[in-house]
C-alpha cells in the first residue's frame, strides 16, 4: 500500500474514532436531560423545556416555551474537544425565566421562591397540600391545602447525588460505545 | 434492605447535636409537619432521601443504599447570617462525626460523601433567613 494511502488511512481512523467516542458523552447528556425533564416539575412545561446543554464551543438550547417537554441534542465535541479540552465535556443548566425572573433554582428546591397559579391544569399530577417555607416542594403531607407541587421534595438533589445520574451517564456509555469497545 | 435503620443513623445524630444546643433547635424530619406555617422560630429540617438500592456495581454486599441528605437551617430574617452559619455548623460536624465512626460489625456502616453549601436564600414573602447544604451518602447494613 502506498505511503499516501496508509496516510489517508490512518486519517479516516482517527475521524471514526472521534466521532464514535464523541458520541457517548453526547448521549449520556441527553439521557440526563431527558430523566431531568422526567423527574422535575411541569406545570406549564416551560422549566421542563429550559434545559441546555453546552460544549466549550457550542450551546443547544430548550425552546424555552410552554407544552410537553421536547428532547435536545447535545453538541457534538470536536475532536480537540474530545481529546485535549479539560475533563468536562458538557454543561447542563436551566434558563427558566418567568415574570419574576429566573427561577430554575426555586423548581429545583435549591432556593426560596414565590410560586403563583399559572391558571392552566399542571402537566404532570399534583401533590395538594400547604408549603410551610418558600421552599416549593415542602408541603405538608395532609393532601388538602392551598399549594401544590407536581415534583417531589428535593428531586433534583436526590437524582443528582442519590446515585442515579451516574447510573444513567454508565448506561448511556455503554450503549453508545458498545460494538467499539 | 432496612430503610428505617439507615435513616435512623443520620437522623439520631443530628437530633441529638441540635438537641444539646441551649436553648435546643427543632428538628423535623421527612412527613413531620409540625411547623406552623410562616413561624418566626428558628428551626432545622432534614430531609433524607433514597436513591439507588442494591446497585451491583457498587460493592459485593447486597444490602446498600445510596442517597442525599439535604438540611435547612430557617432563622429569622433581617438578622444577619451568624445564626443560621451557627447552626449549620453544628449539621457540618454532626455528618462529619458519622464519617469518623469505625465500621461495625452489625447495623448499619454510614458514610457521607462531599457536603455542598452552604448555601443562603430569603425572599420577601417567608420570614425566615434560609441556609442549605447537601449531601449524598452510601450505607450499607450489616448482619
Amino acid at each position: 500500500m502506498a505511503r499516501n494511502e496508509l496516510q489517508r488511512l490512518a486519517q479516516n481512523l482517527d475521524r471514526f474514532a472521534v466521532a464514535a467516542f464523541s458520541r457517548a458523552p453526547a448521549a449520556a447528556s441527553e439521557k440526563v436531560v431527558s430523566d431531568l425533564q422526567e423527574l422535575g416539575p411541569a406545570w406549564t412545561g416551560r422549566f421542563s423545556n429550559s434545559w441546555q446543554i453546552a460544549s466549550e464551543s457550542r450551546v443547544v438550547s430548550g425552546s424555552g416555551n410552554e407544552g410537553a417537554p421536547q428532547k435536545i441534542s447535545a453538541p457534538l465535541l470536536s475532536g480537540k474537544e474530545l481529546l485535549f479540552k479539560p475533563v468536562i465535556k458538557y454543561t447542563i443548566s436551566n434558563f427558566a425565566t418567568g415574570p419574576q425572573g429566573q427561577y430554575a433554582r426555586q423548581a429545583m428546591d435549591l432556593e426560596e421562591g414565590v410560586f403563583i397559579n399559572p391558571g392552566t391544569p399542571p402537566l404532570k399530577p399534583a401533590d395538594r397540600g400547604t408549603r410551610t417555607s418558600g421552599i416549593r416542594g415542602q408541603l405538608t403531607a395532609s393532601g388538602e391545602g392551598p399549594n401544590r407541587r407536581t415534583a417531589p421534595l428535593d428531586w433534583f438533589t436526590t437524582y443528582a447525588r442519590g446515585g442515579a445520574i451516574d447510573k444513567t451517564v454508565r448506561i448511556s456509555f455503554e450503549q453508545a460505545t458498545k460494538g467499539i469497545l | 434492605m432496612n430503610y428505617q435503620a439507615i435513616r435512623a443513623a443520620v437522623e439520631n445524630p443530628l437530633l441529638t447535636a441540635f438537641g444539646a444546643l441551649v436553648p435546643p433547635v427543632p428538628v423535623y424530619f421527612d412527613n413531620i409537619t409540625a411547623v406552623p406555617p410562616n413561624t418566626t422560630t428558628e428551626y432545622v429540617r432534614v430531609n433524607v432521601t433514597f436513591g439507588i438500592t442494591n446497585e451491583p456495581t457498587l460493592t459485593s454486599s447486597v444490602d446498600n443504599a445510596r442517597g442525599a441528605i439535604v438540611i435547612r437551617i430557617f432563622t429569622e430574617k433581617g438578622k444577619g447570617p451568624a445564626r443560621n452559619q451557627t447552626l449549620i455548623t453544628t449539621a457540618v460536624n454532626a455528618l462529619e462525626t458519622l464519617n469518623n465512626a469505625a465500621k461495625p460489625t452489625s447495623g448499619v456502616f454510614f458514610r457521607v460523601g462531599e457536603i455542598n453549601g452552604p448555601t443562603f436564600s430569603a425572599t420577601e414573602e417567608a420570614p425566615h433567613f434560609v441556609g442549605r447544604i447537601d449531601t449524598s451518602y452510601v450505607a450499607t447494613v450489616l448482619s
